[in-house]
């Protein structure tokens, strides 16, 4: 078992290596050099050129890509072109805000699927089991901007009981960071959850199936306990896979979200460097989103080997 | 004697078709009943209406009485509490039998957990007791694994040891040995019987081989197309048969071990 995480440790570090390539020579290979971009179309060529110098592109491709991913290993991202900032630690900020968006939706996503699809699986025959999968089914096709939108309708301009949006670090007042991250995380978790259900009724029905919940019946364990006890865990590890395809999803789609309720996270400083042209920034705001998605594909390989024995040996 | 087990007029469908009609037998205690008959001729559907764990689609109507107590239409509360201790089941495919992702001992353990006081360790003892019964190697070191470390022949073994956890009065076997090799079946057959025996429990064993049935049952009941055809004593049935259908499947086995 150990093992196997090294052997997923190191395919995670082979992954963030050919990313940050893949990062750097897409960018690199972009029409248009970085400094006239940054400076914009009326620059002199002699601004241009002392540009390129004072940020060493005039340097081969190779040495400027070992230089960034140096700094970067080092959580120096570099200078902005365009504000002439240390690009790393607003980037960690920003992360922060985005992590805590992310992990929130997903929580209201499993809070809602976990319970709602096993008992959509349970009831499978019965008229509340086919309500709550019509329900899901009619949550998967509301895009979350839009959920975001109806919430902020609701909560907060009709009812007034939460903020339409804007952020407050939690260090500073974490009750009001509390209700500025709830209906941005409703809108995230809430379309999430309606997918996630869907996987989690299709799963426990599988596993409703299964010859070992017979034989768990067949001990004297009710129907309920049965598949609590033998069956969630089983259960678990299809429903981790999809969980893991929607983090990632989640951590590249927050942008939407972070839109509406004006949230300073990565997406919308990823857009807001996109629209300055600036494009150090976006190359160190993709690394850390493709980073983040390699991680979750390695937390649910470990989780995997955690959940089903079977998979342990190696 | 009064019977354990008598099922009555035992009727299954599920919407038009029945797949079971009129099914009655009894069971004595300690009896060694086999029920045999085609794929398809209603064995484990019977087995399953005994347990009470039939499929949803399934309509059950008739009696089926343990002690004398109905257990078709009881409630499930009343049902759980007798299922693994007075009426337990080994299936018939031990590969698929056992939870993948729980320890082999923890599964022994928790048929006991359910129906008896009795502490996390002192379960876990028992069941390691329990597996050296049914003559698995290094018991406690079985207790251990999961069930995808084992072989066919020692899942059954442990399914056998879940079911003998509580001495049941009855067991119902349902083709406890087709998925298993040849040389492996005559030992878990040993282990059913003796199982079985030392608790003076009864038996009630579905299978297709006759052969089997000549070795462990006293009784046999013949199933065709969800009926009854014939019954009697074993040497009876299988020596003299009278129903055009028994005797077929007397002369398909006798041309299968020829």
């Amino acid at each position: 078992m150990t093992l196997a995480i090294v052997r997923r440790t190191a395919i995670l570090l082979a992954g963030v290596l050919a990313a940050s390539i893949v990062v750097f020579a897409f960018l690199a290979v972009l029409p248009g050099d970085s400094a006239q971009v940054a400076l914009g179309v009326n620059a002199t060529p002699e601004l241009v050129e002392r540009t390129r110098q004072e940020f060493g592109l005039d340097r081969p491709l190779v040495a400027q890509y070992l230089d960034w991913m140096g700094g970067v290993l080092h959580g120096d991202f570099g200078v902005s072109y365009v504000t002439r900032e240390p690009i790393g630690p607003q980037l960690l900020d920003r992360l922060g805000v985005t992590l805590w968006l992310v992990g929130a939706g997903m929580l209201v996503a499993l809070v809602i699927a976990v319970p709602l699809g096993t008992v959509a699986a349970v009831r499978h025959r019965k008229p509340s089991g086919a309500l709550v999968s019509g329900l899901a089914q009619l949550g998967v096709a509301v895009p979350a901007f839009l959920a975001g939108m109806i919430l902020v309708q609701v909560f907060a301009v009709r009812l007034g009981w939460l903020p339409s949006g804007g952020w407050t670090p939690p260090a500073h007042d974490p009750v009001e960071w509390l209700r500025g991250l709830i209906l941005p995380a409703a809108s995230l978790g809430l379309v999430q959850g309606a997918v996630l259900t869907r996987y989690v009724r299709t799963a426990v029905l599988d596993v409703q199936r299964e010859d070992y919940l017979r034989t768990a019946r067949a001990k004297g364990l009710r129907p309920y306990p049965a598949l609590l006890r033998h069956g969630l865990r089983n259960a678990a590890v299809p429903v981790v896979t999809v969980l893991g395809l929607q983090l990632a999803t989640l951590l590249v789609g927050a942008v939407v979200v972070e839109r509406v309720f004006v949230l300073p996270g990565l997406g919308s400083m990823l857009v807001d460097a996109v629209a300055a042209r600036d494009l150090l920034t976006v190359q160190g705001i993709v690394l850390v989103l493709v980073v983040g998605v390699l991680l979750v594909n390695f937390v649910v390989d470990v989780l995997y080997t955690l959940l089903d024995p079977r998979l342990r040996r190696s | 004697m009064s019977a354990l087990l008598t099922v009555d007029g035992l009727r299954l469908t599920t919407g038009p078709s029945t797949l079971v009609d009129d099914v009655s037998f009894h069971i004595g205690p300690g009896e060694r009943v086999g029920l045999i008959g085609a794929s398809g001729s209603g064995k484990s559907l019977t087995a399953s209406a005994i347990m009470g764990l039939l499929p949803e689609e399934i309509t059950a109507s008739g009696s089926v009485r343990l002690d004398g107590r109905q257990l078709l239409g009881a409630p499930e509360r009343q049902l759980s509490r007798l299922r693994g201790k007075d009426i337990a089941m080994v299936f018939q495919e031990p590969m698929t039998a056992l939870n993948p992702a729980m320890r082999v001992g923890r599964q022994v353990a928790e048929a006991m957990r359910l129906h008896r006081r009795i502490d996390r360790g002192a379960a876990l003892a028992a069941a390691v007791e329990l597996l050296d019964r049914v003559r698995l190697p290094e018991p406690e070191r079985i207790a251990r694994a999961y069930p995808h470390q084992l072989s066919g022949g020692q899942r059954q073994r442990v399914v056998l040891a879940i079911a003998l956890a509580n001495d049941p009065a009855l067991l119902i076997c349902d083709e406890p040995t087709t998925a298993l090799d040849v040389t492996v079946q005559a030992r878990i057959l040993d282990l059913i019987l003796a199982g079985v025996g030392e608790q003076g429990g009864a038996l009630l064993f579905i299978t297709h081989d006759l052969a089997v049935v000549a070795s462990v049952c006293e009784r046999v009941l013949v199933l065709e197309q969800g009926r009854i055809v014939e019954s009697g004593p074993v040497r009876q049935v299988l020596g003299a048969p009278r129903h055009e259908y028994t005797k077929r499947l007397l002369a398909a086995s006798t041309l299968e071990a020829s």
